[in-house]
């Protein structure tokens, strides 16, 4: 079928379909508008009807009441009633009724009343104006009994109600003559009272020409309309009044209940309301409103003829039809019309590319008009055109490209991936040395051959994944086999350009190069930066051992000041030694900075893996930096309520490095207020978690433009913050490097002046050991070896050994150890690491390659702390290490965790006691505790004492020495079980104290208790002069509770023998 | 081809066009769930809420669910007008069901006039009332009263005693009743009121015992009823009483002696012999309970609900005044017949039975011609007659329907 058939036909079927479809809603609707408006006016006009007649109803009903209460009526009653007695013919009555006739007649006349009667209590009419054949009977015994006057008057007399009888034939007044048969009435009657009592009743007679006029009235209603009034009679709905089309229908038409006629005058007589669609009496289709009357049984009806109703509908779609018809001519003559100008250009179009298909490939197409079509043939000759110039460029770029193939620098390969058929070009070969004829017969093996086997490894999966379109290119550098027999580098890239119809790769092309030369300078580059770096690595390497070579005289240097200082000097010899001795400290510290500096730029740090809890680490700096802080009257808060992770593995010691670096910075920068340091840890996988740290400072700020610059090495806020403050400026920078080392970073916010924030992260493994439990541990009959060159170091710790009732043997160097241990079994052997020939590492790796001393606890004291020992000494097989001075107490807890026989293969250190629990932790304390504190301040006795409350304990308090040996002499028969003793006390200090109870001067009990001291710490010398004036252990100021819980559990517990008495 | 797009879419706004809208229509109970009262008012509760019931299930009115929102007067006509504005202002009801005292229903009156809204009043009351704003489904005293005291002057004779509760409703029915009592040449020999939630009726019993009254009229109303009749049965008093506030609930649990003659006079009891009747009886006992019992009350609440939404079918809205025009004439076929809205005024024509009790519950005696059309004022006497009687106790009482009470529960 051709297009314009085809618009022919699409035109007229959606013209056509749009307008029938019009036509059906429009009709449909049309006839259900006009049926619900025509409804909807029957409604309200029976309703206007029934209004009317309501009106009716009750305008009567009130003037009959009305009526009742008029004097003229009640005094007609009384006196008509008195002489209707004497009869209706005797001249009293007479006299009466002529008075009162016109009187009453008026009243009658003014409601258009046929009569009106007045009814004595016992039922006589006594009075009525027409004087029809009821005049004078009595209503309840009369002739008239059975008429809606009695009911009206029984209704008025006994309910005292005012109601309209229904309609009806009354026998009197079809008697009269002039009245027909057909003639209806109804009465209204009213009771009328004289006071309480019944004076009878006054009553009006209406006639069914009253309300005829209500069926003719047609007002509203179309041509075939009509009102039927009708009312029960029996089995049947009658007519009552006339009809439109029968003006006799009164009381001559009626209709059966039940027929199929007449259904709405039915429904209507037997009490419905509604309205709809029915049938009428003529037995037509009917539009109809019926209501009920209840007050007079009657139906009424408004109808209107069906055909009639739907004339206009039936007329409208007539219309339709005949525009429907003119619409499908005007639209199929436009069809042809418009396919016709359509079709035309198209035809010629086909014509002309016919043609041009045919070869004539410089014809182009007429131009018929500006529209679409126009612009199609204008779009057609334009391709045309440009077709023409692609195909000459084509040609042209075809001879260049064969020029430029012929005369490239580089190979071309075309390869059938199939077939493997493969076409290389001469330079291809010239490449390798071979001319093409050479190479012959080529395919791909011809490449496969000459392809270094090392570097065709690599080419399948390059190739697959070019292939599976991974890479844009396939590239491949490879070695070839020159035909002279030596390598060269070729670079191919090639491009896949064509699958199969199953999309399987079929043809790729690409190009050859020889990179032999590229190759060669890119080895030398290489080389060139490995030089590079190893000079930097050199740099690193010398800085370091220099810096070390330098702190060796350094200490000399020290040394000798230290001497010196000792010496008698002159106040200026003095004053020199001690600004040598700070410079001489100063420069030591830009040392031990550049060296640290050097080992993390090198990247020789090695970071421990030590088992801790970082609330003990921060608790240990807090601790130490206390007194800084005290001195300055600053606030200084630890918040670890975040850290969630108690137990973890790291660098304890890096870490300390970095929080006491920003702390002492806080502190020293920080005049007033307060330093707050916040640590928290996150979990970030199942086996790590990240440590937040953040130091805040309450100090004079760091300026915008120095933060970015803050943590570069050799840089400080300022050049004359070095003058003021001192340092060296590169505690910031190591204390990142050392952050970036543990996968961390560190960051610094700042308002200037008013205090600064650093923030650093580490990341730690999440330790799988639980905290270790220490358990109790005897240490009598025990054996134990110290081995050091230092002798006051052994002697202190032997002290300490046989004080809870140990064994203690002494070594003084390495070899005499071996000899010692040869001839005795030991517990438990003390190492110290720096000892001349041959130091505690070596002595220890000797020790554990000898099976027999196996069971030998090793424990290694040093000296030199965080320098990375850990790992050595776990290697080599230490149980425990620990950098000196060493507390008692940790000794003791040491002891118990490396003889606990469930002991975990840990490296024993302070940071691992730490985070260790005691078993005895909880427990009760030992029965009859008392506890003296010794303690000059107030304000610290009360916080002791409340400290001592919180764990459970009560303590008497004295504040100083001779009131302690006073409070320990009274209390003879209810002993103290352990002193707390602060150091500087007024009239009798701490070691005076201690030394007197040591002599017994307190009483011979108290030779042996424990003394614990309380130091301020602020002396490197105090603790060991503690211990040397017979104190059994120390605890610093300010008191921590865990510290001090655990200090007393190991004095308090039975099992540990008391000291000797020195 | 432009047409082509535009033929569905013609199509799709045709059909969408007569898609019909879907929600829901709020209407307004409003009776006493708690306090004396909720001896007759729970029950009609039920009866509204089952109309509502039938008529959601025969899918609501235009095509809406009927959502019933009920709220508890507590038996205080404060509490009454209060949940009447709730449920205008607050709840955006369609129409209000609810009242059974005049005095309730007088003082909710003003509110539905101002607002102009519809309240269905389901109780046999005085009358003298004829508001546009109260559809009236109980009986008038031509419906009820008049009639049953002809019947029980010719039954009993003419010594007549008058009780009822203090308030409105009583106080001006028995005027009414008064006045045909004296013209019939019958004598009112005993007056007495108590108060709503009244329970010692032992002083009053004992009175009539001793007294040669030949019937006594009850107006008592909520649960004194229910005491006056243990009353009479305790003190075994043979005198007639003639009820118009009373339903079988009112007799449950009472140990009637055989001399006790209780009758009631209503447009409806349960006891009723009519297919419509026992049909209905049987779907509301399964909906609301076995032993719930029925009340004229409650036939009329039923009704009103159908009515109502009889109307709204029709005339396709809610609004009060085309609504009350539409129930102009307006029929439902019910379990008591037809319930029929006057055209004169907004009142049903009512059925009058007289029924005895038996068993504890009322088996009728007389059947009265069908449907007595309501007169909502004695016609004898002036309407201003009525007003200012009125008027009068309005006064009194201290401009409320109801003289205060101590015990705060009716005031």
């Amino acid at each position: 079928m051709s297009i314009r058939i085809k618009l022919i036909i699409a035109f007229l079927l959606v013209a056509l379909s749009t307008i029938s479809l019009l036509m059906v809603i429009t009709i449909n609707h049309a006839g259900k508008v006009t049926s619900e408006e025509i409804e909807n006016q029957l409604n309200s006009l029976v309703d206007q009807k029934l209004q009317t007649l309501y009106f009716y109803i009750e305008d009567k009903e009130n003037y009959v009441a009305n009526l009742a209460s008029l004097p003229v009526v009640n005094s007609a009653l009384n006196q008509l009633g008195t002489s209707f007695k004497k009869g209706v013919n005797n001249s009293a009555y007479v006299e009466k009724n002529s008075y009162y006739t016109p009187l009453l007649k008026n009243l009658m006349d003014q409601t258009d009343a046929y009569d009106i009667f007045l009814i004595d209590p016992q039922g006589n009419i006594i009075f009525t104006v027409l004087h029809e054949s009821d005049f004078a009977t009595n209503l309840l015994t009369g002739p008239f009994k059975v008429t809606q006057l009695n009911k009206a008057f029984i209704r008025a007399s006994s309910y005292l109600e005012t109601k309209i009888t229904p309609f009806s034939s009354y026998t009197p007044t079809i008697d009269n003559p002039g009245s027909s048969s057909q003639d209806h009435n109804a009465f209204v009657a009213a009771p009328v009272l004289q006071g309480d009592k019944l004076l009878g009743v006054v009553a009006i007679q209406l006639h069914s020409n009253d309300y005829f006029h209500l069926s003719q009235d047609y007002t509203g209603i179309k041509s075939s309309g009509e009102i039927v009034i009708s009312k029960l009679h029996g089995d049947y709905a009658m007519i009552i009044s006339p009809l439109r089309r029968n003006p006799h229908s009164a009381f001559n038409f009626k209709y059966e209940i039940g027929s199929d006629y007449a259904l709405p005058t039915q429904w209507s007589v037997s009490g419905q309301k509604g309205s709809g669609v029915s049938v009428g009496y003529e037995k037509t289709e009917i539009l109809a409103a019926w209501r009920y009357i209840p007050e007079l049984n009657w139906g009424i009806v408004v109808k209107i003829e069906a055909q009639e109703v739907f004339a206009s509908v039936e007329r409208l779609r007539r219309y339709f039809l005949i525009t429907a018809l003119i619409m499908a001519l005007i639209v199929g003559v436009l069809a042809v019309i418009v396919s016709r100008r359509f079709t035309a250009p198209i035809t010629a179009l086909l014509k002309g590319t016919r043609k041009i298909a045919h070869g004539h490939l410089n014809f182009r197409l007429p131009k018929q008009s500006t529209d679409e079509l126009g612009m199609l043939t204008d779009s057609f000759n334009s391709m045309l055109d440009a077709r023409q110039a692609s195909e000459q460029k084509l040609e042209q770029s075809n001879s260049k490209l064969s020029m430029v193939v012929e005369s490239t620098n580089s190979g071309i390969w075309d390869w059938n991936v199939q077939t493997g058929e493969t076409v290389f070009n001469e330079r291809w070969a010239s490449i390798i040395g071979y001319t093409l004829e050479e190479l012959e017969p080529i395919s791909i093996k011809t490449w496969i051959r000459h392809c270094h086997p090392d570097d065709l490894k690599n080419q399948k999966s390059l190739l697959q994944a070019h292939w599976r379109g991974e890479s844009e290119r396939y590239t491949f550098e490879a070695r070839m086999k020159h035909k002279e027999g030596h390598w060269i580098w070729v670079l191919d890239i090639g491009m896949l350009v064509e699958r199969d119809a199953d999309g399987k790769p079929f043809r790729m092309i690409g190009t050859h190069r020889d990179i032999t030369e590229s190759k060669q300078w890119e080895q030398t580059l290489i080389e060139a930066k490995q030089q590079a770096d190893i000079g930097a690595q050199a740099k690193s390497d010398f800085l370091a051992s220099m810096s070390h070579e330098i702190r060796t005289p350094m200490n000399g240097v020290l040394g000798m000041l230290g001497l010196l200082g000792k010496e008698e000097l002159t106040h200026e010899q003095a004053r020199k030694v001690s600004v040598a001795k700070g410079s001489a400290e100063s420069l030591l510290t830009l040392i031990n900075d550049i060296l640290d500096f050097s080992k993390v730029d090198a990247g020789k740090i090695e970071l421990e893996n030590i088992h801790f809890n970082p609330v003990t680490v921060l608790a240990e700096i807090v601790e130490s930096l206390a007194i800084k802080v005290e001195e300055k009257n600053l606030e200084m808060v630890l918040d670890t309520n975040n850290l969630t992770h108690k137990m973890i593995t790291g660098d304890p010691g890096r870490i300390r490095q970095i929080v006491v670096n920003i702390l002492s910075n806080a502190i020293k920068f920080t005049h007033e207020g307060e330093i707050v340091i916040t640590v928290s840890s996150e979990a970030i996988t199942e086996h790590q978690c990240q440590l937040k740290f953040q130091i805040r400072d309450s100090g004079i700020g760091i300026p915008k433009d120095k933060l970015e610059t803050l943590f570069d090495e050799f840089t400080q806020a300022d050049a004359s913050t070095t003058r003021e403050y001192g340092g060296t400026g590169l505690g910031l920078s190591i204390s990142k490097k050392l952050c970036e080392l543990m996968g961390g970073h560190i960051t610094v916010t700042s308002d200037f002046g008013e205090g600064s924030q650093f923030s650093f992260n580490v990341i730690a493994d999440i330790s799988n050991k639980k905290p270790e439990v220490i358990h109790e541990i005897k240490l009598n009959e025990m054996e134990f070896l110290v081995v050091d060159d230092n002798h006051t170091n052994r002697t202190v710790l032997r002290a300490q050994l046989e004080g809870w009732g140990g064994h203690v043997e002494e070594a003084e160097s390495a070899s005499e150890a071996l000899q010692i241990l040869e001839k005795k079994n030991f517990h438990v052997a003390f190492l110290d690491m720096q000892m001349p020939k041959m130091d505690g590492a070596e002595l220890g790796r000797r020790i554990r390659k000898n099976e027999k001393w196996s069971q030998l606890k090793l424990i290694m004291m040093t000296s030199i702390a965080g320098s990375g020992l850990t790992k050595v000494i776990e290697e080599i097989g230490f149980d425990a290490y620990f950098p000196k001075p060493v507390t008692p107490s940790d000794i003791v807890d040491a002891l118990a965790l490396v003889m606990a026989e469930d002991h975990a293969d840990v490296v024993v250190t302070r940071d691992y006691i730490r985070a260790c629990e005691h078993d005895y932790h909880d427990g009760d304390w030992p029965k009859h505790t008392r506890i003296l504190l010794v303690e000059d301040n107030p304000i610290n006795q009360e916080v002791a004492k409340s400290i001592l409350q919180d764990i459970g304990l009560d303590a008497d308090a004295v504040a100083d020495g001779s009131e302690a040996l006073n409070a320990l002499e009274i209390a003879e028969e209810d002993p103290y079980s352990l002193v707390l003793m602060d150091c500087q006390m007024p009239i009798m200090d701490g070691y005076t104290a201690t030394e007197n109870i040591r002599a017994g001067k307190a009483g011979e009990y108290c030779k042996n208790i424990p003394i614990i001291a309380m130091t301020a710490n602020a002396m490197k010398g105090d603790k060991e002069k503690c211990l040397a004036s017979g104190m059994n252990d120390y605890i610093s100021k300010p008191i921590d509770v865990l510290f001090l819980e655990n200090t007393l559990k190991v004095w308090l517990n039975k099992n540990i023998k008391k000291p000797k008495q020195h | 081809m432009p047409f082509k797009g535009l033929l569905p879419v013609f199509l799709l706004t045709l059909l969408t066009g007569c898609e019909h809208d879907q929600g829901t229509l709020k209407v307004g109970v409003l009776h006493a769930q708690t306090g004396t009262m909720a001896l007759h008012e729970v029950g009609v509760t039920a009866a509204t809420l089952f109309a509502i019931e039938e008529l959601n299930e025969a899918g609501g009115v235009l095509g809406k669910e009927l959502v019933p929102v009920v709220m508890d007067t507590e038996s205080k006509d404060e509490l009454a007008v209060e949940g009447a504005l709730t449920l205008i202002l607050d709840e955006g009801v369609e129409a209000l069901f609810g009242c059974w005292t005049s005095s309730c229903r007088r003082e909710v009156k003003p509110v539905l006039e101002l607002f102009n809204h519809l309240l269905f009043y389901p109780v046999q009351y005085e009358g003298l009332e004829d508001s546009r704003n109260i559809v009236y489904l109980g009986s008038l005293p031509n419906q009820q009263m008049i009639p049953a005291l002809h019947w029980s002057m010719d039954q009993f004779g003419k010594r007549i005693a008058l009780v009822g509760s203090d308030y409105v409703y009583p106080l001006m029915a028995n005027d009414i009743l008064k006045q045909h009592i004296t013209v019939a040449n019958g004598e009112v020999l005993l007056e007495q009121y108590f108060p709503l939630g009244h329970q010692d009726f032992k002083a009053i019993v004992n009175d009539l015992k001793n007294s040669n009254v030949d019937v006594v009229f009850n107006t008592l109303n909520g649960d004194s009823s229910k005491w006056f009749f243990n009353e009479l049965a305790k003190q075994n008093l043979p005198t007639p009483i003639m009820s118009f506030s009373v339903s079988d609930e009112s007799l449950s649990q009472v140990a009637f002696t055989e001399q006790n003659q209780i009758y009631a006079a209503g447009s409806y009891f349960q006891s009723i012999d009519t297919k419509e009747n026992k049909n209905f009886v049987e779907r509301f006992r399964k909906a609301k309970g076995e032993n719930i019992k029925i009340s004229a009350a409650m036939i009329s609440a039923y009704g009103a609900v159908k009515l109502w939404a009889k109307a709204v079918s029709k005339i396709k809205s809610t609004d009060s005044s085309t609504v009350s025009q539409a129930l102009k004439g307006e029929v439902f076929h019910g379990p008591s017949g037809e319930m029929r809205i006057s055209f004169i005024n907004q009142h049903t024509w009512n059925p009058l039975y007289i029924a005895k009790q038996e068993n504890n519950q009322f088996q009728i005696v007389k059947s009265f011609e069908l449907y007595i059309r309501p007169i909502t004022w004695p016609t004898y006497s002036k309407k201003v007659h009525w007003s200012s009687k009125l008027d009068h106790l309005y006064k009194k009482w201290g401009e409320r329907w109801a003289p205060r009470s101590d015990s705060g529960e009716y005031q």
